[in-house]
């Protein structure tokens, strides 16, 4: 089951690429967190998987070989686009019109029971909401489309924190109750921590990490030690970054089971400190399955 | 009975689909036409019914023929008082369907695109080819109904004049009664669509609409129009108008040469020996020369429009044609 998957993916605009060689494969029925750097090729991915933005190259489909795009594709598929482009000048009325219009599939009462929960009037112009309750409303008419694949492209960028939590308070109790599968883009790593279950890290156009959150930090350890003996752990372990200081350094390590040396610490790591680090160092990679075999293959 | 008995009865007028979409989105720009258009027919009207109690009181009704001399004093009366207006009005309208077209055309969809808001239109479920074409369809035909009955007040406006001046001349009425004036605010309509599509930004659209409908519609009046049929020639006695659009007049001799103005004014025996008016009839009737005039006659109104008309339709089917594949394939 994959809610999308890509095939050296491929988006040039110009002379330079959003996103290269990207093959990917994203679970359905998970929550799953895409992160990574502005101008990762988030947007252009998810943008992809919509039919928004055509490929330059490779091949994208999405709920297990629907093309990306097609009819069939947007039934299934609901996409909360970064800054909410909803229309300002309709009111929130009409915005459900609207979509019930366009949208083949449509739950009304839904839409308007996750409204009313909210206090969001429906005579009141869309431009005249917070950012925090338009969002709540694009979220809304997109869980009021019962989608089998919600996706939602940076939605709390542009919230304040108690916005924030209250779109994905709301975001996942849905998720929870209807088993969909949610991929969201961020570049804040921090507030996806709580709700996701899977991770991708783009960057610079490719996929850097992928994988189970709860595996990427069982098999990730933060080991603290004397400076001086940084070269010789090194050599033993896995080590993905080193941050040096004076006397003491620390190293995100990569293992299943760790036994640390003798004088050094571990540390779990957590979600955001483990991306940051593979950011840090754009030539490590930890990527599941194939992926990873091609690459011992070839090296 | 109570009202909400009344109200449950009442069946509710409910359109459904892209129909209610095309329309809850594009009802301030049908409506700002309907209002531009409803303020010059009613100028128009008000003036109209004035124009015409003079054409009845000065008998131009039932005076014939309208050229003799026994007219020629109402005649000149009435253009004395609304000749001014009747050339002003038509060189203004002229221009209307370039504006309806471009301020309804090019925001179709440019404004989609740069608000960003094609990504929640075109991520609902419904086609995007269903989306553009309803959409044109609804808002172009909208634009067709309202511009034909503007024409309809317009002729009847203009109507008066028709026996005195005809209503083929390039650059005058013609350009707004019959099917021209409607062939051309759709054209313009389905241009602001299509440069939306391409500029994407509306404000840029708009004054591209504007310039490519003006380049277009010129150059189509100058070098196509006189192509659609070749004029007739005919010699004219001096001070008799025709009903036709007069492309060119000079006179000749016997022999067919044309005579230059120098040649003329040699003719008359210089400035101010002859009066004007019949005499000079009588004095080239004397020298064998004739006044010959090129033109279109009146009887060829409908023709010209219908050749224009189906130029400007196919000229807007493609550019529709055009819009809809765009939107197809666009992809950011």
């Amino acid at each position: 089951m994959t809610a999308i998957e890509t095939q050296q993916v491929g988006k040039r605009y110009g002379r330079s690429w959003a996103l290269r060689d990207c093959t990917l494969s994203v679970p359905a029925g998970r929550v799953v967190a895409l992160v990574g750097p502005n101008g990762a090729g988030k947007s252009t991915l998810l943008n992809m998987a919509v039919g928004l933005t055509a490929p330059t190259a490779g091949r994208i489909s999405v709920l297990d070989g629907a093309a990306a795009g097609s009819p069939g594709a947007l039934d299934r598929i609901a996409f909360v686009a970064q800054d909410v482009p909803l229309y300002p000048h309709l009111s929130v009325a009409d915005t459900l019109r609207l979509v019930a219009s366009l949208a083949n599939r449509w739950d009304e009462a839904d839409a308007r029971r996750r409204l009313a929960a909210l206090n969001i009037p429906l005579p009141r112009k869309v431009g005249k909401l917070s950012g925090g309750q338009q969002a709540q409303v694009a979220l809304a008419v997109a869980l009021a489309r019962h989608p089998e694949l919600l996706i939602l492209d940076e939605p709390v960028a542009r919230l304040d924190p108690l916005a924030r939590h209250d779109f994905m308070a709301a975001l996942m109790a849905s998720v929870v109750e209807d088993g969909t599968s949610v991929v969201l883009s961020s570049h804040v790593v921090a507030e996806l921590e709580r709700v996701c279950d899977y991770l991708i890290v783009l960057a610079a156009g490719r996929v850097q990490v992928a994988g189970d959150v709860d595996t990427l930090l069982a098999t990730h350890h933060v080991l603290t030690g004397p400076t001086a003996e940084v070269e010789s752990v090194t050599a033993s372990y896995d080590v993905v970054l080193t941050q040096r200081a004076d006397r003491q350094s620390t190293l995100l390590v990569r293992a299943a089971q760790l036994a640390p040396p003798p004088g050094w610490r571990v540390d779990p790591t957590n979600l955001e400190e483990l991306v940051l680090s593979y950011l840090r160092v754009p030539e490590a990679t930890a990527l599941p399955g194939p992926t990873a075999r091609l690459q011992s293959a070839t090296a | 009975m109570s009202a909400v008995v009344v109200s449950a009865r009442l069946p509710r007028l409910r359109v459904s689909g892209m129909t209610w979409v095309s329309w809850r989105q594009h009802r301030s720009a049908l409506a700002a036409v309907a209002v531009v258009l409803g303020a010059f027919s009613a100028v128009l009207l008000a003036h109209g019914s004035g124009m015409h109690d003079a054409y009845h009181r000065l008998g131009l009704d039932v005076c014939r023929p309208l050229h003799s001399d026994a007219c020629g004093a109402a005649t000149d009366l009435f253009s004395q008082r609304y000749a001014t207006i009747a050339d002003l009005v038509p060189r203004i309208l002229t221009f209307l369907p370039a504006l309806l077209g471009a301020f309804v055309g090019a925001p179709l969809v440019a404004r989609e695109l740069e608000s960003g808001t094609f990504r929640f239109a075109w991520t609902q479920g419904t086609d995007r080819t269903r989306w553009i074409v309803a959409k044109l369809l609804m808002v172009g035909g909208t634009l067709l109904v309202v511009a034909s009955a503007f024409t309809l007040v317009f002729a009847w406006w203009f109507d008066p004049w028709i026996p005195l001046v005809g209503r083929m001349a390039s650059g005058q009425a013609y350009e707004v009664e019959g099917t021209v004036f409607v062939a051309r605010t759709l054209f313009g309509f389905a241009l602001g669509a299509f440069l939306g599509v391409i500029i994407k930004r509306t404000v840029p659209a708009i004054a591209a609409t504007l310039g490519v409908w003006f380049a277009v519609v010129f150059l189509s009046v100058v070098y196509l129009r006189p192509m659609i049929q070749e004029p007739l020639v005919a010699a004219e006695g001096m001070g008799t108008s025709t009903d036709g659009w007069v492309i060119d007049e000079w006179f000749q001799n016997r022999a067919g040469h044309h005579l230059s103005d120098i040649e003329m004014n040699a003719l008359m025996g210089g400035p101010g020996k002859t009066n004007l008016g019949r005499s000079i009839d009588q004095l080239l009737a004397q020298n064998g020369i004739r006044h010959m005039v090129q033109y279109q006659p009146g009887s060829r109104f409908w023709h010209f429009q219908i050749v224009e008309t189906v130029g400007y339709g196919v000229v807007t089917l493609l550019l529709g044609a055009a819009t809809v594949w765009w939107v197809r394939r666009r992809t950011s």
